[in-house]
Order: C-alpha cells, then structure tokens, then sequence
C-alpha cells in the first residue's frame, strides 16, 4: 500500500478480486448540532446529480456497468461521523475510470434549486431517514446495544447516535442541508480508498481528472485520547420492559486502553479469551454449561475503549447471567484461563486479522481505521503485535477495567 | 472420479469428485486467497421431518434437522470448537428447509481441521443428559425468533401460503415440538438422513485438493446401510390458503411480505432461478419505472427486496419491505405484470438486466463463503454453479415469457404484514 499526499489517496493494487472497489470517505467530529444533517446529507446525494438526475438514471448507470453496487452512508467510528461513497465494478472494460467519474458526480455536483437542494428530494428523504431512526426498535438485539450506549455515554459524544435524531428532522430544509454541504466539502477532505486490479498511478490520475478539490489542513488523526479515561464507581443499570420473548442484555466495560498503543493488542486478546468466540469464557460459561442462552458474545469498540457484551436470556435469569459475567471478567483478571486458551484466542485473532485480505470492504475499513488512528500498521505488523502479548499482559489490562452500564430490554 | 468444469465468465474451474460412497464433493481453487473454507452438508432440512418409512408416513417432532446441528458438535472425547480454535480455524453450522451444513474457515493447518470436520459429523455422540440441556439452548434461540418480525411476517407468509408442504412449519420447531426429541430420535434419523449419497462436500480456497480428498478417505470412507430415503410427496394446491393475514408486533412501522406461489415443475431449476431473476428485475427492480413511481410516492423506501426461493418440490417469489401502503404496491405489481404479458419483455432492456446478474455472479466470486454456500444450495436442487451460469447465458426473452405466463396468476398471491 502506497499513500500519497498524506494519506488521502490509499490503494492496494491486488489482481485477486473479481472487482474493483472504491470509496470516497469523509471524516468529520460527531457533534450534536450537526449529527442529523450530516446523516441526511447521503440519502439526498444518492437520489440524484446533475449528470445522473433521477433514482432510475443512477440506478440505469449502474445495470449498464454490470450490475454495478453503490451506495452512500455514514458511520459512526469512536466520536467520529464519516460520510462514505462506495462502489464496487466488475474488473472489465473501464468501469473502474467510469466508477470515479460518477462518484465525481454525485459528491461534487449536486442537483440544485434556488439556492437549495431539490426540495421534493430532501422532503422525501428527511421522511425516510424518520422511518429509519424509528425502525431502529425492530432489531432488539441491535437496539440493546445502541440504547447501553446511549446510557453509558450521556455527557460524551460517543452517546451521540451517528444516524441522527428525529426530533432535528423538522428543523431541516433544501437549504440548510445545501449549506451544511458546503461547509463540509470546503472545510473536510475527502480520502480516497480502492481495492482492485487499479494501478495506483491510474486511480490518481483518474481521481485528480474528476476531483477538483484542493487538500484542507484539517487534522487528519486524533492522538490524544485522553478523553477515553473514565472511571466507573458504580454501576448504572437500567431495565426496560417491553413484553419480549427474550430478554436482551447488554453490558459496556470501560476498558481505558487507548486505540493506538500496544495496550490495544493485549486487549484484544483479552476480549478473544473473555467472550470473542464460541470457544470463550462467556460462551462456555453461560451457554455450555448453563445453557441461560443462545447467544452470547463481547466485542470492542476501538475507538471508544469499550467491551460490549450481548446476550439474550430469560428475564428470570438477569441476576444469575449478570454474575457469571462478572466471574469470566475476573477469570481473565485472574489468570484463570489455560496456555491452550490463550493460544488458540491468538491464532483466532491472527485468522480474523489475514482473512481480512480476502475482503475488499474489509481491506478499506483497516487502512481508514489505521489514518484515524495516526498508525501505519500493515497486517502483518499488526499480526506481530497480537504475537507478542503474554498471558501477563492480558491479565493486567483486564485488570484495568470496569462494567460502567448494564442495559436490559425484556 | 473427478469431473473438470469451467467457467468462462469468471475464467475459473472447479472440480467435482464422487467418491466410492456416493459421496459428492466440490472444489473451488481461488488462487491468493488466505481463507479456505469446507462445508460439509447433508440433503436433509426443516422440511423433511415427514417422510415415508417401509411404506408408511413417518411423521417425526418439527425442529428435528435443526436439533441434530446443534448436537452433532458435542463428541464424547474433545470440545469440537476448543479443537477448531487450536487450529486456527472458526467452526459454525446451519439448517434451512432442504439442507444441514456445518463448516470451518481456515487460514492454516487445513489437512487437520478437515479432519476434525470429517471426524466430528461422522461420530454422533447423543446422550438424554446432553439432549436435555439441548432444549434450554434451543427454546432461547426459538424466543429469539419469536421478537423477529422478519421472521414472524417470513413463516406467516409462508403457513398462509402452503396447506401441506413443510416449509411452513419454522426451522427450529417451537417450544412444544422440541420437547419430544430424543437421544433415539436423534440416532434413529441421523442415521437415516447422513447417508453419503445425501451428502456433499463444497470447498473453495488456495489449496492442493489432494489432501482434502485424502482427509475425506480417511474419514467417511466407511460403508453405510443402503440409502433408503423415500421423501414425502405433496399434493400442494395450486392455490393459496388464504391471502392476507397479519400480525401486530413491538415495530415502528408497518413491514409487507407479498409471497407469489410457484407450483410449477421443478424442471431446468438453473434456467428457471436465471429468468425469475431477470423478470423480476424488469418488474419492479431498481431500475424498472414501478420501482421509480413506488419510491417517488413514497409508498416503498430502499428497503424494498425481493427473493425467488425454491427447492426439489417447491417455490416461491417473496417482495418485501417497509410500508404504509403494501396493497398498492401489490395491485401495481398485478398491473405490470399483466401489461408485460401482453406486451411482451424488451429484448434490449432484457439485456442490460442479464448483464447485471452476470457481473453479480462474477462478483460472487469473490467471497470464499459466498462460493461455498452458492453451491451446497444448488446441491440440493440437484444443479451446479456450472449449470447455473450456462443458464445465465443462454436465457433469452423466450424463457422469461413462458415463466411469466405459468408462474403470476392472481390466486396464488399472499399478503402478510406486520403491523406496529
């Protein structure tokens, strides 16, 4: 992977893959003021351009180049809100060139009206984007995890939701939105990522032949984490009823290990041991021999230094689950855990971390976290950073953490 | 013996080989990829819990297929996952209506965690105790379903579509169901249904398929007692049971699942799943101008999909999405329907809509998962990825018309919705 101009233009030329990938990304703080603009901005972009005005004519473009895939979203990464543009062509004729030349269109050459975005457009998706924050319930196991957030972070912005409030909604219009466009494209670069059978030489050439945007001097990583450390005296818990079938617990653990130091690695193979796989302390423990679910996992929030455990159990069962939680935690606190646990939580995190090579997303994903991070790991840097935690090193970070809030929807 | 196929859209091969036991097995060599990944799976589903058994009807618990894939990972001498994880490898398992898969994803050390995969679906080690604690695990995994709406709208749907097949019934079973399930009932159809000649093993990665083959031999080279596999045959209405049905649920908004009933033949399955595809595109596909008026109208929003599903004995088309207005959408799609019978397909806009799907079977082969999985469900329709993209090729205007004209009739149209 070569970058040029710091890091804006990212590729990893690969002959491997079927297609060529590409994403535009723009990475912007996640701030309440801004948060619902932002997250309406993609749906009303991806509905139609100067070039391509209509949902039928994008969607025409993209049948003529095989079945092209695009869309347009933005994610919430650690306190981050990032405006994305992808699109993947099959490797033929130059629908890579073309794939460049209408994402051009759409992120830099807008339909507009007096002034304003097309105000039949932006009414409809300021609905659909309601209908999207609204449906956010239908997914209990998902809305467990975004409502412990939501408790856990109330005073940080990592509370924030990164596809906005419906409450703003109204407060929204075509030109609003069109000025909260501009202010973004003039104040936010824009990196570029591709995965594919493209020179890095071509995707330069093709991207400077349909971008015309000069580089802002907007900071392009944030080091100081410092905002991460937080401590937790005593546990928020909070129930909610709903009339489930299954209750859906999820716990936050602060974790206080910031993303771009080698603490980072030890955590992960501290979480990989502790609820990672179906091989895990949680799993064994909750599942195997309790049989108190069926699913039970934890994961990281890099960005945020948080360990979120889900699981879905029986309302009865809260307590017990709750403390057989806190057991695997001070298992790994502990060192209770076998040489054999350890080793195969390694190779499990090094077979994650080198299938990512076999995902063009994937691969785009790890170098965009690798530029948030301020970090120019290879894979196999990282790999080798995984290789030389200890089993010390895993127990004292665990050590170091703490179960902030326990949300439970039942 | 090994047959050599190739596929020129993607300028690949890949392998079939049967073994002496009947058992087929593929291979997909994608050079460079780190991933491998072996599937093994069995022709045996949710909907084979009826079937004949020495000249009679044999009616076993719903949930049985699905059952046998949860404790065909317990062994009486090692933790089957702890013996994955020590090799590098991640190891998981499903059961749909026709099919049981269980499979590993591997970067190293593939000789041996094909082994443990081979070593494990071939050694039932079902006990009462291990059954037992089964059905806690279970019931949590059936109540997880039971908040789903996609899952509640999807089996509605389909209970409202079908008075005998067994797809209506769901995956798992319920609660109830389950209870019934013993160790015996377990071995009984274990044996039944992991019949080699019922099986098959679909692999795709950078590998030397040698040693797959050799792992295979070594593990289920066994003989086995004759296939004696006699399936239920439906005599399926053309008909639907009833045609609306809905359910109030925890959900902000109201969700639709119009299901269109097939009861054509099962024949040609491959060029058959290729038109479908491209009709339904022509339809109300993302570029048709009744995708375009439904969205602009705001009567559907981008989470609009629709699916062809079928089987040896069954199909169906399912349209789903959110929204206020779901019997405008199905009236419309009535509407289409009937004006491109008459009319006929466009051969140039018929075109444009095949070359999408083949750029989405190209891209298809980029994922060592998606291969796998592609192939093992045309396993048990009884056709090949081969097959499939021939298909693809060749489907002309024809085709599609004649599927158009047996397949969309009025009565054969379900509605289920979901209501907040």
């Amino acid at each position: 992977m070569v970058c040029c101009e710091k890091n804006i233009i990212n590729s990893v030329k690969v002959s491997k893959f079927k297609t060529v990938s590409i994403s535009a990304v723009i990475r912007m703080p996640l701030e309440r003021k801004y948060v619902t603009l932002n997250a309406l901005l993609p749906y009303v972009l991806k509905r139609g351009c100067k070039k391509y005005d209509t949902l039928r004519k994008i969607n025409i473009k993209m049948y003529e180049m095989f079945g092209a895939v695009f869309d347009a979203n933005v994610i919430k990464k650690g306190e981050k809100q990032i405006l994305q543009f992808f699109i993947e062509v099959v490797d033929k004729k130059d629908f890579a060139k073309n794939a460049l030349e209408f994402l051009a269109e759409v992120i830099t050459n807008p339909l507009t009206e007096n002034g304003g975005f097309i105000k039949k457009y932006v009414d409809d998706e300021k609905e659909n984007l309601r209908d999207e924050i609204r449906g956010r319930k239908n997914d209990k196991k998902e809305y467990a995890k975004l409502k412990c957030v939501e408790i856990m972070c109330e005073d940080e912005p990592f509370g924030i939701y990164g596809d906005g409030y419906e409450e703003d909604i109204e407060k929204i219009d075509e030109k609003s939105l069109y000025n909260r466009y501009l202010e973004i494209i003039k104040n936010y670069n824009i990196e570029f990522y591709c995965v594919g059978n493209l020179s890095e030489n071509d995707f330069e050439t093709y991207i400077n032949e349909y971008f015309y945007m000069t580089k802002k001097n907007n900071l392009l990583f944030d080091k100081n984490y410092e905002h991460l450390k937080r401590n937790t005296k005593e546990i928020r818990e909070v129930k909610e009823t709903e009339g489930l079938a299954q209750g859906r617990l999820c716990m936050g653990i602060r974790t206080n290990v910031k993303p771009n130091t080698d603490d980072f690695y030890k955590l992960l193979v501290a979480n990989e041991i502790f609820g990672g796989s179906a091989n895990s302390k949680l799993f064994l423990k909750l599942r195997e021999e309790n049989g108190l679910c069926y699913y039970i996992n934890s994961f990281i929030y890099r960005f945020k230094s948080i360990i979120s455990v889900q699981a879905g159990i029986k309302e009865e069962d809260y307590e017990n689950s709750v403390s057989m939680i806190k057991e695997c935690i001070e298992n790994v606190q502990n060192m209770k855990f076998s040489k054999e646990d350890f080793n195969n939580a390694v190779l499990g995190l090094i077979k994650n971390y080198e299938g990512i090579l076999d995902y063009p997303e994937g691969l785009m994903d790890f170098y965009l976290s690798q530029n948030m991070l301020g970090c120019d790991l290879s894979i196999d840097k990282t790999i080798k950073k995984i290789k030389s935690v200890s089993e010390r090193d895993v127990s004292d970070i665990m050590k170091n953490v703490y179960i902030d809030t326990i949300y439970f929807l039942c | 013996m090994e047959k050599e196929f190739y596929i020129d859209v993607i300028d690949e091969k890949f392998y079939e080989k049967t073994f002496e036991n009947g058992l087929k097995c593929f291979v997909f060599p994608k050079k460079d990829f780190i991933e491998k990944q072996v599937m093994f799976a069995v022709n045996y589903g949710s909907a084979d819990n009826v079937f004949f058994d020495r000249g009679k009807e044999k009616k076993e618990p719903e949930g049985l297929a699905h059952f046998i894939e949860h404790k065909l990972f317990e062994q009486e001498n090692y933790n089957v996952f702890e013996e994955f994880s020590k090799n590098g490898a991640s190891s998981n398992a499903f059961t749909n209506f026709n099919t049981t898969a269980y499979y590993f994803n591997c970067t190293d050390n593939f000789k041996k965690n094909s082994d443990i995969l081979f070593d494990f679906i071939s050694k039932p080690f079902f006990n009462k105790e291990n059954v037992e604690k089964e059905k806690d695990i279970i019931s949590q995994e059936i109540k997880m379903y039971d908040d789903d709406p996609n899952w509640k709208i999807y089996f509605n749907m389909l209970k409202s579509m079908y008075y005998e097949h067994n797809i209506r019934n769901d995956i798992a079973g319920s609660v109830e169901t389950i209870k019934k399930i013993t160790d015996e009932t377990l071995y009984e159809n274990y044996k039944k249904f992991y019949n080699y000649k019922n099986a098959v093993v679909v692999c795709a990665g950078d590998f030397d398929r040698k040693e797959l083959y050799s792992s295979i031999e070594k593990n289920l080279s066994f003989n086995q007692e004759e296939c004696d596999i006699r399936r239920m045959t439906y005599n399926e209405k053309n008909e639907v049971v009833k045609n609306f049905i809905s359910e109030k649920m925890s959900v902000d908004r109201a969700m639709f699942n119009i299901g269109i009933k097939d009861i054509s033949e099962k024949e040609n399955l491959s060029l058959k799943i290729a038109a479908i595809k491209i009709i339904m595109d022509i339809i109300c596909g993302e570029s048709s101008h009744l995708y375009e008026e439904l969205y602009e109208k705001r009567i559907i929003d981008k989470s609009f999909a629709y699916a062809y599903t079928c089987g040896r004995d069954y199909g169906f088309i399912t349209i789903s999405g959110f929204s206020d207005k779901p019997e405008i959408i199905k009236e419309l799609f009535i509407d289409k329907v009937k004006s491109i019978k008459k009319s006929g397909i466009d051969n140039n806009l018929f075109n444009i809509i095949k070359n999408k799907y083949i750029g989405r079977f190209i891209r298809g082969f980029n994922s060592i998962d998606g291969i796998v999985s592609a192939q093992v469900d045309f396993f048990t329709k009884g056709i090949n990825l081969y097959d499939y993209s021939s298909a693809l090729k060749n489907v002309n205007t024809g085709d599609a018309e004649n599927i158009l004209y047996e397949m969309f009739s009025e009565n054969n149209i379900v509605m289920s919705l979901i209501a907040p």
